[in-house]
């Protein structure tokens, strides 16, 4: 301070003193501050969410609803995806026969026909839990060891572990099964409940091999038919095929190469793909945007403004390289060949985990289609050779089942087995 | 304090690039090379990604002279180039994935040979240094204009900010000299 005005007072003001600069300074700072603050706060405040109207009080609660049992198909394929599911695989014990294994399968159609109509299972320790079906859907999957048990020559040539991809990290514990039951349904306690009396009923006859818990968002929180969004935050499943059209038909039910005890059936193919969402969060959001071709706000090409849009895979950028890059996802995933398409219905999952592990999360995928080895495999090998996104995931576990069609009141789910 | 107050904001409103970036190239940007030579070489900040690495060189006329995928060694990438290549004005267009997943891209040329300074080379493009990648079309471009336009629009109102502010000061400063000039002996107290 006394140096200053010393200053000032001993050489004539100059008009660039340093008691100016500073000032100066600090004035045009204040400026920018005051405008760049005003600025963010008004961005902030910017888009006020809409009061959301209030809607009016449903009739009925929603956990009243069923999904029919009986059919030509399994229910849980068509069905529109339920918030929550348990994919359950089983070993079955070594003297399980073809005999045994009718039983088993009759005793579970048997609970799973009460159950998905909100009715107590057979000896149902807590007969309340299931008065809630909340849309309850279990789908029988097959693995080789249950087919081989009942008509050894009836296997379709997929049914196999998919062979081995370079991205794969394969775990035991998450792969292959005799018998899979996928138990889907709103609400997570009905899933619990149905879980374990299947389970109960299965427990003379094997073992759980695994349990891969899965969910979506909860029923309600967005309009029905939205596209999910998996724990790396993108929308995932934008291109689906949609139950109903002659297009699902064709993808899904029509396995012309398959054995016919599987007319009304199709595949179903599992992997656990676990995220490194620790890694992803180091990446920025145009660079995470680039990985998969899509934005992650609506999931529209980097080409569109559309979630649904087509993407442009011509498009250059200045600089001449593609706007959805050769490394894409979307880019890597799609084909010319219309065969090679599947029906995605996959859940998200998130294990507890303690200390200082790091997020144990991903996705449980699932796919359906009439044929794995011509639909799913090149699919899968095109993403095993350049997917920028496989920085990010990798599989974990990967199990293939067949889905035998559904069963008429007083058949069984997989009776066309014993007919083969 | 002018600087530290701009920095920070401008700081603040860029995304937290982690991304590798361009610190060498054989040839350099603008070098005078006697002859084309065999091959370009870039050499990141850290290891690129061994996926998705390319590199187009152009002729003056445009024309590529070589495209397509480029070798990756750890932080270098290595596009050959055809023997004989003419003298000429080239430009080098690439991108690369850098080592946290992100693409990036960028430009700079050279000239091969005894070739007079052209006044309009090729056109500079973005030459970013490999920051960021340049906006990917209009339609792209006018959707992730929300995010890229973030830092610059911060960036202006900071500048037009301190103009505001400086020529306050400057008004105030002038104001209190003419009021000292009428009342000389002030400054004498």
């Amino acid at each position: 301070m006394d140096g200053d005005r010393q200053g000032s007072a001993e050489r004539p003001r100059t008009p660039f003193s340093r008691r100016h600069l500073l000032l100066g300074g600090a004035a045009a700072g204040l400026g920018a501050s005051a405008l760049v603050g005003a600025d963010l706060l008004a961005g902030r405040g910017e888009p006020p969410a809409p009061a959301p109207s209030p809607a009016p009080a449903p009739e009925e609660p929603d956990g009243g609803e069923t999904v029919p049992f009986h059919g030509p198909h399994q229910a849980g394929v068509e069905t529109p995806p339920q918030a929550h599911a348990n994919f359950v695989a089983f070993d079955l014990a070594a003297d399980v026969d073809r005999e045994r294994t009718r039983r088993l399968l009759t005793l579970l159609t048997d609970d799973v026909a009460k159950l998905s109509q909100g009715d107590a299972a057979l000896a149902d320790s807590e007969p309340e839990l299931a008065y809630v079906p909340a849309r309850l859907t279990v789908t029988f999957g097959f693995g080789p060891g249950l087919v081989e048990r009942v008509a050894p020559d009836a296997a379709p040539s997929w049914l196999r572990p998919l062979p081995e991809f370079a991205v794969d990290r394969l775990r035991d514990e998450w792969s292959d099964g005799d018998l899979l039951l996928q138990v889907c349904a709103d609400d997570p306690l009905t899933v619990a409940h149905a879980t374990r009396m299947l389970t109960k009923d299965v427990r003379a006859f094997g073992a759980v091999r695994w349990v891969q818990a899965g969910f979506r968002r909860a029923r309600g929180s967005e309009a029905a038919g939205t596209t999910m969004r998996n724990l790396m935050g993108q929308v995932d499943g934008t291109v689906n095929t949609a139950p109903g059209t002659d297009d699902f038909e064709r993808i899904v039910w029509d396995g012309g190469g398959n054995p016919d005890w599987l007319r009304g059936g199709t595949s179903l193919v599992i992997r656990r793909i676990a995220m490194d969402l620790d890694k992803w969060d180091r990446l920025d959001r145009s660079g995470r945007e680039e990985s998969v071709g899509r934005r992650l706000a609506d999931g529209a090409p980097l080409t569109g403004s559309r979630e649904h849009d087509e993407p442009d895979f011509d498009a250059v950028t200045p600089l001449g390289f593609p706007v959805i890059a050769e490394f894409a996802h979307i880019r890597r995933a799609r084909t010319d060949d219309p065969a090679e398409r599947i029906f995605r219905r996959a859940y998200n999952y998130d294990l507890p985990v303690t200390g200082s592990e790091g997020q144990d999360a991903g996705l449980v995928f699932a796919s359906f289609q009439a044929d794995v080895d011509r639909q799913f495999v090149p699919i899968q090998k095109r993403l095993d050779e350049l997917d920028l996104l496989n920085e990010w995931i990798s599989p974990i576990g990967s199990a293939v089942f067949a889905i035998p069609p559904g069963c008429e009141e007083g058949g069984f789910v997989g009776e066309t087995l014993f007919d083969a | 304090m002018w600087c530290a107050a701009l920095g920070g904001v401008v700081l603040a409103g860029s995304p937290a690039a982690a991304h590798d970036q361009l610190i060498a190239s054989t040839p350099e940007d603008g070098e005078r090379l006697d002859s084309a030579p065999e091959d370009i070489t870039l050499t990141f900040s850290g290891d690129v990604l061994d996926l998705g690495a390319a590199v187009t060189v152009l002729d003056s006329g445009s024309t590529p002279v070589a495209e397509g995928e480029a070798r990756v060694d750890g932080p270098d990438v290595v596009q050959g180039l055809p023997p004989d290549l003419p003298d000429g004005a080239y430009t080098v267009r690439w991108r690369v994935v850098s080592g946290d997943g992100h693409p990036i891209s960028g430009t700079f040329d050279f000239i091969a040979g005894d070739v007079p300074e052209e006044t309009d080379g090729p056109p500079p493009a973005t030459a970013d240094g490999g920051t960021a990648p340049p906006p990917p079309s209009p339609a792209a471009d006018a959707a992730a204009s929300s995010q890229t336009s973030f830092p610059v629009r911060t960036v202006v109102l900071a500048l037009l900010g301190a103009a505001t502010g400086l020529s306050v000061y400057c008004v105030a400063v002038f104001a209190a000299r003419r009021r000292s000039r009428r009342a000389p002996h002030h400054q004498d107290q």
